[in-house]
Formats: structure tokens, sequence, C-alpha cells
């Protein structure tokens, strides 16, 4: 009834024996192996580097996979090693120059007994419809300092274009001045380099058109605003920067408020004057200012209200820097550059199970958990509970799933969330008493503390 | 005519005497040799002609010559505990010998001494280690699983090596048992695997460094009756091991080998590719993300076959080999014993080992009358390779739980032979890339002991025993950059190391006598020091610029702050041992046992403890009133008490300080130094363990069925737990003696019986069951209970939600909020009770009311007691024997034990991580679903829930098990074969671990229980045992 003395066993037995007899006899032995390509048609172009991609697969070893197309002279073979039952193949293939349309791809699978499948797939010549790009990022608004001495201003426009084909030509002009010129360029990507005198201040719009081989165009507009320098505070170089959000106050927080900022790195080194984090815009336009110290009663970082890409210390009319849409992101600022980027963050939660909360100073007492926390976005979550009153202990928090499979924590001042079985907790003290939202989001790596209303 | 009738009388008497000669044959000489059933010769053996006087003994070599023995006769062999044999006389004669186990009064081991198990009035349990099946056994402690009733081993893992827990009456000590070894206890010890990222699991440190062909018995001393000659350390019971010594005789050759293959055994069963890739569609659909499937289905019909099967790529066939060769022998004066064993377990996780040499000698040696000395010593080595193992997730998957779930539609290779990812989400660590950690553990076990005795009259001995017990462990681990952990660290190298060491010495003074005729007086007396020692240190660092050295050149590592720890301690005991044994007509028998044990891990006034047993035996079928039961052969009652000691965590008295991390916060910020970590108690005091024993043993029909069985009453009080305190201190804790008292309960019966006796066909059983229930009978004044516990409470209870099944089509329930179709539907049966503020109401113990009647929210007012776990082992061995063929049948288990079927209960947890590309166990294809309304698994809306499905009885299983643990057969060939020049040979064939049965589902229902956790095996064992 219960026995485990079940099927397998038998035939385990069963199976031993008679490999003591038969040495070699399978059951799928006559099956041809599985093949499936991923696209049965790939269009492309003379040039052009296309994946071939899909997957083989059988009861027994694949031990052969074959690639070819007689008219571009292409043959590939791949050897799996550990002729393996399943093979996900992937393979980038050079269009030839010279190559024609419409041909035939051949995939050919071989078994380890000899059996084989063929697929072809269609390669079929891809009009070209996209236009170059660009790989910088090009602000629709940029200043220039009116140099009083000089009598101008310089624009050093620098663009890094891309076509998936060729770039033809490059026409820049800019009416106020006068400015009206094209650059030939070619290949497949280039850099445009140029500098631009304005001997007044004002603002100068300009107009950069990147073409291809084929026409397809690019249309660039940016205004540039010359204006006398901006009078900025005194920067240094800290140690860190923190990133709040400029709607919120310290004062809804207990913790968590400042979100550290590591020093910018780039090939091993610290880049100077540069600071990164991860970073979640909980809103369409959230705004968003920097600052090296826990408070913003000093040094704070934001933008001129005259040209939003440009970021500047206190100069009593910063304002804050705008993420447009709601979402994570990767923050990059550069104090000695006056800039910054906001890419998005393209980066999976680190965790989608459920969470708890422990602790110090919670309700739930000291290293208790919490109820679940819940999940109110993938791998971002929240729960609502209360700080003990009169605790005037250290409050620490960590999280972790159940039977601490999983722990997360933080360095004593909060400033890294991590995995780790074992380690630190982040640890603070609070005068606060009461109820608090905690969050934790393991795709920016962060964790907070705010008081809930 | 005188002389003519006497010449005819003589003529006649010669015609008669011829005829009765040719009547009765011709006298011959008759020549033999008795052995044993292990082929030892026999000196002594009383060889006699039947019905004549005619008789001699054997000489040394058991050999026998009778001379003029008429042809035809009988002759006899008789030997005190063996059983008298008869044969017709023959020129050449070999007599085996076999114990006569229902006659023999055998001596049992009791601590510091011996005493005949007729007189023994504590309730201990033996074990011949000769009839323990060792093939395809590690460790003598697996071996030991079942065999003594109120001694319950369980192993907690599969994996080589695997740790064991081992309690006796139900361990309400918290302590694990005493292990004594020729009369030192063995240093406790643990494995070191700690700061590394990868465990390879908990190993066994005790028994498994005993070469199970050394023992020659075990004794448990179940109750503190007997046991509390240990004192302090004899909480958790105490197992005595007594290995083999020489015997007098030429030197004796033993060899016994054995190579066992093993095989997987009741594997999950995980979705192929083809399923797998169809779920994980169904279950991007289920989750609203339909848009992101990452299989179309044509792949899915173009799929050809079952895809990878990671558990096939990382494990294979184990083979476990054993040798084991001794030499026994020696003079009146002097006997040795030597023995190397070798023991080598490949297992069936590939880069997975075990190899364990041990080299043992026992010398005694009598100088004089009155003077006698012997040692023991024993080395040990073990080398373990070990694999990642545990039930982390993600990417810190060991390798049992990567081969589990890693995706099934992946090579294990790329083109370029790198290993290949996840491709949907590659995080997970490829399942053979992690076999290429080096995880290497080198244990040593330095075992050695020695007395001297004198013993200037009959009645009065002195004794001093001295030994050591060193133990030392080296664990070297490597993670190179391959596997995912290795590669976000550049490498991650540990190196750990720890020692212990037991000094021990005692001084034993030993009197017996007997006076009148009828009072038999025992006592002993004696001194003990012992010490404990242990060290060690490791580091373990990162950021390695090559894998090539390993953790062989953990300087090179660039990492700037590598974690480097280190540890030293020690604590000593003296302690004062006596022992009183009274028997009066060897009918009624007392046994008092004291020791006075003084230790350094508490105060002054609380340093000394005293812990007393005493025991009494009345043999009734001695008395004469009796006689008439001849069905009857043996009757004895006993009673005991007794007390042992705990002394709880060790530390509990000191405050101490120590550097560590985050120690201490100049400005706010924490640093590391030295901060205040413990802070002791000096009111600290022994644990004290009362236990009352009543026990009967009995023999009926000849000794043919024989029974043991003792009750037993134990409460533990003192008990040293931990309180909080007041939370602006900068210790939050501390140990303090609690009100607390746990009692446990239970009944321990051993049956054997002798089903069939006849010269050619023996048929014994043995039968072994366990019954016991620990519980709290009284609470810390301050303790106040959960709503759903009682102020009186079973230990093993499993408390949580009920549930009913999982939630259909158009039910919604207010207490589930987050739970959507399909979800399991837990059950919220109670409110609590409110006063007039909406405040809850207490009972009289403080703990919270509730009533019956659900109140919309699903909290610790709806848990309730789901069941006990409590085990009931039980074990059923049967030994058969027709003529030269021998056999075996070996079963254990419990008839009662629960478990949450943790493969099933992760495998939905994680069921969202399908779209991420992470297998599951097949069953979840039969989840609900919309068009699978009856689905037994919850769907995906579980997973958001927020309720723990541990906490409930839906993953709650049935884990009662029986298993069929030896199945042998083995034939030991006639020794004529051989000319005599073999004394013994032996082959065997056994088959290990062959069934379970058991209603439970996951894995198996004694060892591991994740899906990360070590398959257990089954195992074919051929085997030899050789004496000559």
């Amino acid at each position: 009834m219960y026995s485990k003395l079940d099927n397998m066993k038998l035939k385990s037995i069963a199976a031993f024996l008679l490999s003591l007899i038969i040495t070699s006899c399978d059951d799928h032995d006559d099956v041809a192996p599985g093949l499936y390509v991923d696209l049965e048609e790939i269009a492309t172009f003379p040039g052009d580097e296309v994946w071939v991609e899909g997957q083989a697969s059988n009861y027994l070893g694949i031990s052969l996979i074959e690639i070819s197309c007689d008219a571009w002279g292409v043959a590939k073979t791949i050897t799996p090693k550990g002729e393996p039952k399943v093979y996900n193949y992937s393979w980038k293939m050079e269009v030839p120059s010279t190559a024609t349309f419409p041909e035939t791809l051949s995939v050919v699978v071989h078994d380890v007994n000899g059996l084989s499948t063929t697929r072809t797939v269609t390669l079929s010549f891809a009009p070209d419809i996209t236009a170059p790009w660009v790989t910088t990022s090009f602000p629709d608004q940029v200043s220039v300092d009116f140099d009083t001495e000089l009598a101008k201003g310089v624009w050093d426009l620098s663009l890094n274009l891309e076509d998936d084909r060729a770039l033809s030509m490059a026409h820049i002009s800019i009416p106020e001045i006068a400015y009206d010129e094209s650059i030939e360029l070619s290949g497949r990507s280039a850099t445009l380099n140029k500098s631009f005198d304005f001997t007044s201040i004002g603002n100068f719009e300009a107009e950069i058109v990147v073409s291809d081989s084929t026409g397809n165009e690019l249309k660039l507009t940016t205004s540039i605003v010359v204006m006398l320098a901006e009078e900025e505070d005194p920067y240094e170089l800290y140690d860190q920067m923190y990133a709040i959000i400029a709607t919120e106050n310290e004062s809804d927080y207990v913790n968590g408020y400042y979100h550290f900022m590591d020093p910018g790195y780039s090939d091993g080194e610290i880049v100077p004057y540069t600071y990164t984090c991860k970073f979640y815009a909980p809103e369409d336009g959230t705004q968003v200012y920097f600052t090296p110290s826990k408070s913003i009663d000093a040094d704070l970082f934001g933008v001129s209200p005259y040209v939003s890409s440009k970021l500047m210390n206190k100069n009593g009319y910063v304002v804050p820097v705008t993420i447009e849409k709601a979402g994570y992101y990767y923050l990059w600022i550069d104090l000695a550059n006056h800039c910054y980027s906001i890419s998005e963050l393209n980066a999976e939660p680190g965790c989608t199970e459920p969470v708890l909360l422990s602790g110090t100073g919670f309700v739930f007492g000291d290293w208790g958990a919490s109820d679940y926390m819940t999940q109110v976005s993938p791998g971002r979550y929240e729960i609502e509970t209360e700080l003990v009153d009169g605790y005037t202990d250290d409050i620490m928090y960590y999280f972790y799933t159940d039977g601490w499979v999983r722990v997360f924590r933080a360095d004593a001042d909060g400033q890294w969330w991590f995995e780790s079985a074992s380690g630190s907790c982040c640890t603070f003290k609070s005068g606060y008493y009461g109820k608090v939202i905690v969050t934790f989001d393991s795709t920016e790596w962060w964790a907070s503390i705010r008081k809930a209303n | 005519m005188k002389k003519t009738v006497k010449q005819i009388s003589l003529i006649v008497i010669a015609i008669l005497s011829l005829g009765f000669q040719q009547a009765f044959g011709q006298a011959i000489t008759v020549q033999g040799t008795v052995i044993d059933t292990e082929g030892e010769p026999l000196i002594g053996v009383s060889i006699k002609v039947k019905g004549q006087e005619l008789g001699v003994a054997t000489d040394i070599d058991g050999h026998f010559t009778l001379l003029n023995v008429a042809s035809g006769s009988i002759i006899t062999a008789a030997y005190v505990g063996y059983q008298t044999q008869e044969k017709t006389a023959a020129s050449t004669m070999q007599f085996v010998m076999e114990e006569d186990n229902k006659l023999l009064d055998e001596v049992v081991v009791v601590g510091y001494g011996t005493q005949k198990k007729s007189t023994i009035s504590g309730a201990v349990s033996s074990v011949k280690a000769d009839k323990l099946p060792s093939a395809a056994s590690e460790s003598l402690g697996t071996m030991l699983r079942g065999r003594a009733a109120g001694m319950n081993i369980t192993q907690n893992s599969a994996n080589p090596g695997g740790s064991l827990n081992i309690s006796i009456r139900g361990g309400l000590s918290g302590q694990a048992p005493l292990v004594v070894i020729d009369g030192v206890p063995q240093v406790s010890s643990s494995t070191v695997s700690t700061g590394t990222a990868y465990s390879g699991g908990d190993k066994e440190n005790s028994l498994i460094n005993l070469n199970p062909a050394d023992i020659e018995s075990i004794d448990i001393l179940k109750d503190a009756s007997a046991a509390s000659i240990y004192g302090s350390d004899a909480s958790g019971g105490v197992i005595l091991i007594t290995t083999k010594r020489g015997k007098e005789g030429k030197p004796v050759v033993n060899y016994s080998g054995s190579v066992a293959l093993q095989w997987l055994k009741d594997k999950p069963k995980f979705m192929n590719a083809r399923d797998f890739m169809t779920v994980q569609n169904q279950v991007f659909d289920e989750l609203g993300r339909g848009n992101e499937k990452y299989y179309t289905q044509r792949q899915i019909d173009e799929f050809v076959g079952d895809g990878t099967d990671w558990l096939d790529e990382v494990t294979r066939t184990g083979v476990l080999t054993e040798h084991n060769l001794s030499v026994t022998g020696g003079n009146a004066a002097t006997q040795y014993l030597f023995s190397l064993g070798y023991m080598d377990h490949q297992a069936i996780a590939k880069n997975n080992s075990m190899n364990r040499i041990t080299g043992r000698m026992n010398l005694d040696q009598t100088f004089s009358q009155v003077f006698k000395a012997g040692v023991s010593s024993n080395f040990t080595q073990i080398k373990y390779n070990d694999v990642p193992l545990g039930d982390s997730r993600q990417d810190n998957s060991a390798l049992i739980y990567s081969a589990m779930t890693f995706n099934p539609t992946v090579s294990v290779y790329d083109e370029d032979g790198s290993f290949a990812g996840n491709p949907i989400r590659d995080i997970y660590p490829n399942p053979v890339s992690l076999l290429e950690i080096t995880d290497e553990t080198t244990s040593r076990d330095l075992f050695i002991t020695g007395y001297l005795e004198y013993k200037p009259w009959k009645f009065l001995s002195l004794r001093v025993n001295g030994g050591f017990d060193l133990k030392d462990t080296q664990h070297d681990q490597y993670i190179p950059t391959t596997t995912k952990k290795g590669f976000a660290t550049n490498g991650m190298a540990s190196k750990q190391n720890a020692r212990w060491q037991m000094n021990m010495v005692n001084i034993i003074a030993n009197y017996n006598n007997t006076f009148g005729g009828i009072h038999d007086l025992g006592v002993m007396a004696g001194w003990e020091y012992k010490k404990q020692s242990w060290n060690g240190m490791g580091i373990v660092a990162k950021e390695f610029p090559t894998d090539g050295s390993l953790m062989n050149n953990i300087g090179t590592s660039q990492e700037e702050n590598p974690d480097i720890s280190s540890f030293k301690g020690s604590s000593e005991m003296a302690s004062f041992i006596g022992r009183v044994n009274y028997s009066l007509m060897e009918r009624y028998i007392l046994t008092f046992n004291i020791r006075v044990d003084g230790s350094s891990n508490f105060s002054k006034d609380h340093q000394w403890g005293a812990f007393p047993g005493v025991s009494l035996a009345w043999r009734m079928k001695q008395e004469k009133w009796m006689n008439s039961a001849t069905w009857l052969n043996d009757l004895k009652l006993r009673a005991g008490y007794g007390q042992t000691g705990n002394p709880g965590s060790l530390t509990g008295i000191n405050t101490f300080y120590k550097v560590s991390s985050g120690a201490f916060a100049p400005g706010g910020t924490l640093q590391n130094g030295m901060g205040l970590s413990q802070l002791g108690n000096p009111n600290l005091k022994w644990e004290t363990l009362d236990d009352w024993n009543i026990g009967v043993d009995a023999g009926f029909f000849g000794n043919r069925l024989q029974a043991n069985i003792d009750a037993f009453l134990r409460k533990r009080k003192n008990v040293i737990l931990t309180k909080s305190l007041m939370s602006y201190n900068e210790i939050k804790t501390i140990d303090y003696n609690s009100k607390a008292v746990y009692e446990s309960k239970g009944i321990d019966i051993s049956l054997t019986s002798y089903n069939i006796d006849t010269r050619d066909f023996t048929w014994q059983t043995d039968f072994n069951f366990s019954l016991y229930r620990n519980r709290t009978t009284a609470r810390d004044p301050e303790f106040i209970p959960a709503v759903y516990q009682g102020w009186v409470e079973d230990w093993d209870n499993i408390y949580g939600y009920k549930t009913n099944g999982l939630i259909q089509d158009g039910q919604t329930y207010v207490h589930l909020p987050k739970s959507g179709t399909g979800a399991i539907n837990y059950l919220d049966n109670y409110s609590w009770v409110l006063d007039e503020n909406g405040e809850r109401m207490r009972d009289s113990e403080g703990r919270y009311l509730r009533t019956e009647g659900g109140d919309g929210v699903l909290d610790d007012a709806d848990i309730v007691k789901l069941c006990n776990n409590t085990p009931i082992p039980v074990s059923l061995n049967n030994t058969f024997r027709w003529k030269n063929w021998d056999a075996n049948i070996y079963i254990y288990g419990t008839f009662n034990g629960w478990k949450i079927n943790e493969v099933k209960l992760q495998s939905v947890y994680g069921i969202e991580d399908i779209t991420y590309g992470v297998n599951a166990l097949k069953e979840v294809m039969n989840r609900w679903r919309p068009d699978n309304p009856n689905g037994t698994l919850p769907g995906v809306a579980e997973a958001t829930s927020g309720v723990n499905p541990a906490n409930s009885d839906f993953f709650l299983e049935k884990a009662w098990y029986l298993r069929l643990d030896n199945v042998s057969i083995g034939y030991t060939f006639p020794t004529k074969w051989f000319d005599n020049k073999i004394q013994n040979l032996r082959a065997y064939v056994a088959g290990r671990n062959l069934a379970v049965i058991t209603p439970y589902k996951g894995m198996d229902p004694e060892t591991g229980n994740g899906i990360g956790a070590y398959p257990s095996q089954w195992s074919v064992a051929f085997g030899l045992n050789l004496k000559f």
C-alpha cells in the first residue's frame, strides 16, 4: 500500500541485472533528434551579423550540429561537449558582402546513433529602414558659460553615432550664428567633434541631421543657452553623496531618507567627483536633490533653473533634477563637469519570495519577526509596524525569507544593502515611537523606515 | 580335567570377546579439534566417551586425543557457556562449539567495572558488535539504529558521514549521550565548516571514529541509577564501548571485507524538459505575464527526449569498500590485539567521498601475581571530499538543490566548454559547476588509554586508569571562479582548523568478597580528574588572481580585510566516585552509586554537585515457591532511582568581553573592538535530572523467550534558560535556573525469542520497542504561553493553521485578503475574547483568551495543535541458520512521525520561479488552475497569500516508517575443505536499505527533507570473513 519498493526500485534491480547481459539497448534508439530553429526566416543584408539560434534535443546524446549555406560559403559545425541530450545552439553568422537573396540556411543535428534531423531557414533581404542613432546622451538643453574676457562662449559638441549599415552624412545648422555645414561620415560608427563660438549671450537653436547610406535620417535638436557664468557654492571631493527625493522631508523618515551613492568607478579606478546609485522613482516627475552629508542645509546639488542639464551646488536657486517616469534608474552625477545621467535600470529583483522583517526596537520584540511583508511590486516589500514606545537602545533591522534561507542585511550605517547569511545590521538610534512603514527593495537594494501617517 | 575346563573357558571367552569386538567395532584412537563458531580453538573443553569415565581436556590449540575408544562410541564435548555436543566417534573429529545464549550469564560493563547480567539492577542494554551487519555501513552509529530499546538513533542526512541524532529515553536533558571507550570518555567535537559560503553538511563526530570490527560490545546505561556513576556528564545517558582484546593462544588472523554498490533511492520526480516548458507557459499565463513567455509552442512540439537530467549529471553509482585485518594472540602473561581498518566510500554524488583509516593496538601484560597493566590505543583518520549541500536558493543553491531545480532545457556545457547558464535568469549555478568546488576535511583522532592494576588479594584491587582523546580537524575549501559564487568573489578560499582534547586520570579501588556463602559485597571507590580543552582558527578570503592554487596559497588574496577568527577554551572537572553492590543469596540485590562532581564551569558556591543512584533487584525465580513454575526460567524485578546533572551552556556564570565586529560606537559609528559579550550569573547551578525506573527481566520455556521491560519517569529541574534583560543593558540576555520542570515517561520493551533451535536450523527473533512522551509540566513564572499552548505541554507538538483544501472560483474570505483562487484555504476558526474596551482578555496564566468562531482575521488565535511528532522507535531482527547457511532480515523504524513535505512545499512556494527557469516537482502539474479546479496542489495565487504554508497542516504528512535495513545471506565453508588450515571462511551478500514502508511522500522520512537534502541510497554488498 504505502510501499516505496515501487516500480522504480524493481526497474533499477532489473536494469542492473539486464545490464550484465545486454550492454546497449534503449527504447529510443530509433528516434531522430528534435531540432528547433528560433527563426524560420532571417531577414538580413550583406555585411550584417545575425544570430542563428535554436535547440537540439534527443533521448540520446547529440553529437554534432551543422549550419551551412552553400551559396554564401557558410559552413559551421558545433560539437557539443559531453554529448548532451539537449543543446541550445547559438552562432553569430557574418553575412558575406556579396550575399545574394533569397537563400536557404540548413541546420542539421546528428545524434550519437547517427540519426539526424534537418531544418531550413530562409535567408531574405532586409531593406534598410533604420535611421542612425546616438550612443551618447544629447540633452535638449545645454549651457555655455560666456567668458567676458574672451568675449565668447564655446560649445564643444561631441557626438557618437552608429548605424546598422553605413553612416553617410551629418548636417549641422545653427541659424542664429549662420552656421550650416555638412560633414561626410562613413562606416557603422563615427564620432562627431566640433566647437562652436558664440559671441553674445542668448538662446541658440541647433539642429543636427545624420543620414545613412540609404537616406534614413536622425534629427537632433538642442537649445544652447549662452549666459554669464552662474555662481555656485564651492564644492569638494566628497567621500560619498546621497540622493534624496525633494518632495519629501527628512522628518518623514526614521531611517533611509538619505540614499547612499558610491563614488563612480571606471576601469577599476575611482573617477573623482562622480557618484552613482540605483534609485527608485516612486512616481512620474520624481524630483531629486543630491547632498554630500545627511543634511540639506549644507552643500546641496540640483540643476540650474535655466539649464536643466547643468548640475550645480546650491547657489540659492538650483532646482531638483526631474525623473520623468516612475521606475528604477541608475543615477550618475559628475560634480566637476556639472552633468548627470539617468538611465533605466534593467535589473531583475534580487528576491521575489515572501520576506519578513526582524530587528530590535519593533513591537514584535527584539529579533522577533514581523508578519510577511507585502510585495507591492516584484522585489519591493512593505510592511506597517510600530517602534516601541520608550525604546532608547539601538534600533537595528534586517530582512529574511522563511527559515533564514536568504538574509538581507546592511552595514551598520545602512549604506549598502546586500544578501549575506551573517554580518552586520543597519543600526541607528531614534527618538520616534509609533507606526512606521518599513520598505525593502531588492532591485535598488535599499531599505527605509518611514513614519506612517 | 580342571585344566581342560579352564582352557575351554579361555577359548570361549576369547571367541566371545572376538564376537563382542566384531559386534561393537575395533578400538580406535580418536584425534580431534574443538573450536568456537569464530574458528577460535577452545582450551579446556571436556571430551568424554559417553557412558564411560574415559575423558580428556583440549589443549591450548583445542586439540585432544582419546585412546582405545570403541568404534561406534558417542563422544561428548562440554564447555561452560557452550552447548554440549555429541558425535559418533571417528579417528578424526571436529567440534564447533556454539555459545549457549540461553544459559550464559553475560558480563555487562556498567562504568568503572563490570557486573554479571543476572545481578544488574539498573536499566542497561547490551549489544554485541559482531551481530551487527557492517557491510555498506560507515559508522557504528548507523549500525546501532534500533538495536537497543530506549536508544533512538536517526541519521540527519544521508551524505557520507552524515550527523546522527542519538537520544536515550527521549533525550529529555537535551544533551548527547556520553560515549565512553574502554573506560575513557570521548571528547565531544563538532563539524568545522563555519565562515564559508557552502557547507558539506554536519558530520557525525563520535562513533564514526571507531572501526566497528574492533568493537567487542556496546552497553547502554539508560537510567540514572546506573548512569549516575558518570554524574554530570550522564544526563543524556551513557554508551559504554568495549573494544576487543587479545586472547591467550597462538596468533589468529582475522580478515573481513566487503564491497557495496549503491544507487539513488526514491528520487523525487521533477519535470522533464517538455513538461517544464509547458508548465512555464501556463504559469506565465496564470500570473498575467503571458507576454513574457520564453518558449514557443513550436519549440515545445519539436522537442524530443527528456532534456538534461541534472541529478544524473551530478550522481553516480556509489561504491563502499572496507577491509579489516586483525591479529590476536598471546600467552599467559601477554595478550595482544593489532588491527588495521580501511574504509572508502565513493558516494553517489560525484566528487563526494569519505575515506577512513584506523589502527588499533590493545595490550595486556601480567607482570606478577599482583601487578597487571594494559594499554588501548586507536588512531583514526577520516578524509572527506564534500559537495555543497543545503536548501539555499537562487545564487546560493547547493549541489542537490541545484540539480533538482536547474532548467532541464539547458545542456551542461556551452560550445566553448564553459558551464552553461540559465538563459532566462542567469543567477543560478550550473549544478555540474558546483562539482568543481574543492571541499576537503581531514579529521584525526588519537585515543590512548592505559591502566595499571595492583591486586594484593583476591578480593581487593587498585587500578589507575589514564588516557586522552585528541581530535584534530582541518577543513579546506575553495570555490573557483567557474561557479557563480566564485565568479562573484573572484575565488573564495577557506581554511579552518580545530582541536579538541580530553585528558583523564582516575584511581579506582574495588573490593569484592563473599561472606557466609550468601553475602556478596562489592565496594568501589575512586577519584577522577578530567580536563577538556579546545582551540582553533580560520580564515576566509576572496579575490584571488587564479584558481590554480586553490586554498593553498591564501596569501595571494587581494581582499583588503579577509575574515580571520580564532578561539580557545578549556574546562576541568574533579570527581569522587563510589559504588556499593550487595547481594544476598544472589537473590536480593542492592546497588548504590554516587558521584560528586566539581566543575570549573560554576561559581564556588555552586561548584560541586552530588549525583546519587540506587537500585534494587529481586530475582523472584530463585525463591523456592516459584519452583513449580517450570515454564518460567528467570524472573527479576528491578527498581531504581538516580540523579544526573547538566551544566547547561557551560559558560553561563562567566562575564566576558571579546573582540568582535561592531563592538562599540565612538561618535555613533560602530567599530570593531572589545565589547561585553556575555553577562555571567554567579548564582547559576547545575540542572538536575531525577530518574525513576522499574523493570522486569524474565525468561520463559527454557529461556527460549526472554523479555526485558522497563518503565521510567524522569524529571529535569533547575532548567538553565536564557531570559531577556531590560533593553537598555548592553547585553540583553542572561542564563538562569528557571522554575520550569520537564518530564519524560516511557516504557522500553526488548524481546528475544529462539523460535527454532535445532542442530541444523535455528531462528532467532529480537524485537525492540520504545514508547515515551516528553512534556513540560511546570513553567517559569515569567512565561506566558501562546494562546494555543497548554501550561502543561507535550514536546514535539506541531502547531499551525487548519486548512480546508483550496479556494475555488467564487469563494472569497475576509481573513485571506491576499489569497486568490487556487490558494490554500486556511481556516479562521477562532477569535480573541475582547473586553468592553476592545482589548484582548487574558486567563489566570496570562494567556490570551479565544473563543470559537472566526473574526475575519487569520492570526495566532487560529493556530491549533495539529499533531505530535514524538517517535515510537521499533525494530525487528530475524536471524536464521541452516547448516552452514545463515541469513538476516532487519527492520527498524518508528510507529509515529509527522513531517512537512518540504519538496512539495518548496516547489509550490517557488512556483513563480518557474518563470525564471527554475524547475519544480512534477506534481505541480496537478496544481489548481482554472482548467484544473480539482488540482491537489495550490495554484500560483498561494505564493502571494502572505501566509507561510509551513505553518499549517496543508503539507504536513504522516511520516512513520519501517525500513528494511538489512537482508543478508551467508555461507560458512566447511573447514575440512581447507585441510583445517583456515579456521573460518564465510561469504555473504547483503542488501541494505532495500525498502521503506511509509505514508510520507517527500524525501526519506528519516534523513533530510528539503529539495536540497542528500538523497538516500540502497546498496548491494558482497563480503568475506576469513580467519586463520
